[in-house]
């Protein structure tokens, strides 16, 4: 047996080794969130202990893994400090594996109030889906775009709906076609991000737009 | 021929910056890998493998979480970093630069009340260091277990 499936067989059967997987996790993953949030102000730990109404040691210790056990209203304060929500929320372990896998400290750029449209203009969340993207990818002026043409000439719109479904399905996860006709890929602009707006990163919040 | 748009998301992990090694004598044996194995709890093997995932990913080491940078006492002018690890004690792991975003892993301890476990872990790592500096050494590569 794998270390792995050895790990995977505990977890399953000790309830105390899954709340030490899980508070591992937070205990890297939250205090690593703080310290990105201020480190993008350019702030120092005092400067934010003074918005927190909060000792600066307080703040080094929030952002050292480990070091402070976070109840929920110091995260509600923390969260209002920086202008953001704060969401908790149970999930299965793949989930909570996923997000720990994406999370990049350098990366981490959530909106702030000031700037969340979507939030702030209300009438864009009635839009479609599609045009609520096209709407923020202009607003945001950072992230890359490609275009692939795949060489199909059948456009999937006239398609009986239950074809189309596995034509979108195809399309979202096997991106070259099986017909044959190697897809080629033309970069065409810098276009808005759907995630993450940090130019920094473009691969967070970037987009593959695919054109028959 | 018609033009039909399908927008998906690009994969959005960010790839690792870092690579991370163990210090391993010439001889053979890699003592990092003992102790990870042999010497910390379950719960301070996940965080340190978490910590491993979120540093490698962290350009800047100075930004790096749970790190220590101006080391003090014996380890003063070896410029050598620890981070801490959590578990039912606090672990801690010593480590140095060794290279152009490579970084070698010297000796994990934990220390209670000035009573050090291992007793000598400061004097070996400063004798690690010195090894490390000669090129002498064998570097076992530490990946951070993505799938855990």
């Amino acid at each position: 047996m794998s270390d792995r499936q050895k790990i995977i067989s505990r977890l399953i059967a000790d309830r105390e080794f899954r709340a030490d997987y899980i508070r591992a996790k937070l205990e890297v993953l939250i205090p690593s969130q703080l310290r990105a949030l201020r480190l993008r102000q350019g702030k120092k730990q005092a400067e934010l202990a003074k918005l927190a109404d909060m000792k600066q040691a307080r703040i080094s210790a929030m952002e050292t893994p480990g070091r402070v056990n976070f109840n929920l209203e110091t995260l509600v304060r923390m969260a209002a400090t920086h202008n953001l929500g704060l969401m908790v929320e149970f999930v299965p372990f793949s989930e909570m594996l996923r997000w720990e896998n994406e999370y990049g400290q350098d990366s981490f750029n959530p909106t702030k109030l000031d700037d969340d449209a979507e939030f702030l203009q209300p009438i864009l969340r009635s839009l479609p889906l599609r045009r609520r993207r096209h709407k923020r990818r202009r607003a945001n002026n950072a992230t890359w775009s490609f275009q692939i043409a795949t060489g199909s000439d059948v456009n999937p719109r006239y398609m009986p709906s239950g074809a189309q479904e596995r034509y979108q399905m195809r399309l979202d996860f096997e991106p070259l076609p099986a017909q044959g006709r190697a897809a080629s890929v033309v970069p065409i602009s810098r276009v808005g991000s759907i995630s993450n707006p940090s130019p920094a990163n473009p691969a967070a919040g970037g987009i593959l737009r695919y054109g028959t | 021929m018609t033009h039909h748009k399908k927008v998906i998301q690009f994969p959005s992990q960010p790839l690792p910056v870092w690579s991370f090694f163990d210090f391993g004598y010439l001889a053979g044996g890699n003592p990092i890998q003992d102790w990870y194995e042999n010497d910390i709890s379950d719960r301070a093997r996940f965080s340190f493998n978490a910590i491993l995932k979120n540093n490698k990913k962290t350009a800047n080491h100075l930004e790096w979480s749970g790190v220590d940078k101006q080391m003090q006492g014996e380890l003063k002018g070896y410029q050598v970093w620890q981070w801490r690890i959590s578990g039912e004690v606090q672990y801690r792991i010593l480590g140095a630069f060794a290279g152009v975003k490579r970084a070698v892993f010297l000796m994990g301890y934990y220390h209670k009340g000035g009573v050090y476990t291992p007793a000598n872990a400061l004097k070996t790592a400063v004798d690690r260091k010195k090894l490390l500096d000669q090129g002498a050494y064998k570097p076992y590569e530490r990946q951070a277990e993505d799938n855990l």
